[in-house]
């Protein structure tokens, strides 16, 4: 079967099997390697994109049901200029990110969160996080970073 | 089986009509997180996958009245974060969209929908409990025929013989005063429910307490219902009949059995059951009987 679907701001169509996981979809077929393949069952997170905006595990959903939605992966969360996004510079600036494996679901998620509510508590922001798994930073790094870009965005609005 | 066909129904009667088709295995496919676990685990037996997401009427939120009485009316593939974000829940089922927002993860509740836990009978959190507590009902639609049973009932009941969907949850709209007491065990805070337990009982003017209902939930085991608890009241209430009382629950508890499974499963219910019993008596008991 086809399916066609907006990625990354792009349409396009791509022949796939009606069981055929999107993970397996956006990494082999459209090499969006970002998106990473951790447990595979949707404990870690890893795999996460945005699905119509709304925060989606690629690895429990089938290829199948994004036809005619509007998916973004880790490389479209980029800056314009293809370096790293607010959000992604403050995982640096804040020691965030470790082994990295993480890294793409945890500022999917966030970004999930930031496009809802940019005044986000601690908890809130734990809670937005709460389905995707760090082994090496201890979380704490993350959060931070989350709630940074959060004052940023807050501040920018306000200058407009 | 591999999965010849992946369909996207339109219609409830086009979904309908491709799952009673005997000629072509079909099942069906709402937030996919069922049917991706069938697939990992290679048990996933069908010729055809049928997508119920685009279904109009799959997708409603409204207040609706039968027989009298008022219900919201969840369509059954609304994800838990979209039943959760209506406008009228929070205000009207302050207990539903508590337990719709601590069902799982952000991103499994934009994949599970009240139509897929309910038929897999899988927990989301405590939302089980929740949904037998305010005594809400399922619409399931069959070829010919479309019935409503409780959702209690449906928990309880065994596999339905004709092919089925449900279209609907029912959730009566009902300013009933009640007192509840929710006790949850987490895998890690904030991180996934994996047992909980949900007390309610009707506040009487005279301060009693009648209608007791208590209802847990485990991972994996589904719900757990009391039946047969009698009706405590502030005036009869004696040390015996709290201790009667807590004797029904436990023998409830004992029916499962005595190996190390069973013996862990009761010891998480029975302390969190005995918790909240212990918040519900306690007020009563403060006073001289």
């Amino acid at each position: 079967m086809k399916i066609h679907f907006r990625l990354n701001g792009s349409l396009v169509e791509r022949q796939i099997e009606p069981d055929q996981f999107l993970l397996d979809v956006l990494r082999n077929s459209f090499e969006m390697l970002g998106v990473k393949e951790g447990c595979s069952i949707g404990e870690c997170g890893s795999c996460s994109v945005l699905v119509d905006g709304e925060l989606r595990k690629s690895c429990i959903m089938l290829a199948a049901q994004v036809e005619r939605c509007d998916v973004v992966t880790i490389e479209g969360v980029a800056g314009e200029d293809g370096g790293p996004n607010d959000l992604q510079q403050a995982f640096l600036d804040h020691g965030s990110v470790q082994c990295g494996f993480c890294t793409p679901g945890m500022v999917m998620a966030g970004e999930a969160l930031l496009s809802e509510n940019l005044a986000p508590s601690r908890d809130e922001i734990r809670e937005a996080l709460s389905g995707n798994l760090c082994r090496c930073t201890g979380y704490q790094q993350i959060i931070t970073a989350v709630e940074d870009t959060a004052q940023q965005r807050r501040s920018a609005l306000e200058e407009k | 089986m591999a999965v010849k066909n992946y369909l996207y129904a339109e219609t409830l009667q086009q979904a309908l009509d491709s799952i009673s088709d005997e000629e072509i295995c079909s099942q069906l496919i709402s937030g996919g997180a069922g049917v991706a676990d069938q697939i990992r685990n290679g048990y996933l037996d069908c010729d055809q996958l049928v997508d119920i997401t685009r279904i109009p009427e799959m997708k409603v939120a409204q207040v609706v009245t039968q027989n009298g009485e008022s219900y919201l009316k969840l369509g059954s593939a609304l994800t838990l974060n979209q039943a959760a974000r209506l406008e009228q829940m929070e205000t009207l089922f302050p207990l539903l969209y508590d337990v719709l927002t601590q069902s799982s993860d952000p991103a499994r509740r934009n994949a599970f929908t009240l139509g897929g836990v309910l038929a897999t009978k899988i927990p989301a959190g405590m939302l089980f409990p929740a949904l037998c507590a305010l005594d809400s009902k399922l619409v399931l639609a069959r070829k010919d025929s479309t019935s409503v049973i409780f959702v209690e009932d449906w928990m309880k009941s065994v596999l339905q013989e004709e092919a089925f969907i449900i279209t609907a949850v029912l959730v009566p709209i009902r300013p009933v005063p009640v007192w509840r007491m929710k006790d949850v065990k987490r895998r890690m805070h904030p991180g996934e429910i994996v047992a909980g337990v949900l007390v309610l009982a009707e506040a009487l003017r005279d301060g009693g307490l009648d209608n007791i209902r208590v209802y847990a939930t485990l991972d994996q085991y589904g719900l757990v219902t009391f039946e047969g608890i009698p009706s405590l009241h502030k005036q009869s209430l004696t040390k015996e009949k709290i201790d009667d009382y807590t004797t029904s629950v436990e023998t409830h508890l004992m029916r499962w059995g005595t190996d190390a499974d069973a013996a862990y499963r009761r010891k998480v219910v029975r302390t969190l059951v005995n918790r909240c019993l212990a918040e519900l008596f306690l007020p009563v008991l403060k006073e001289p009987l």
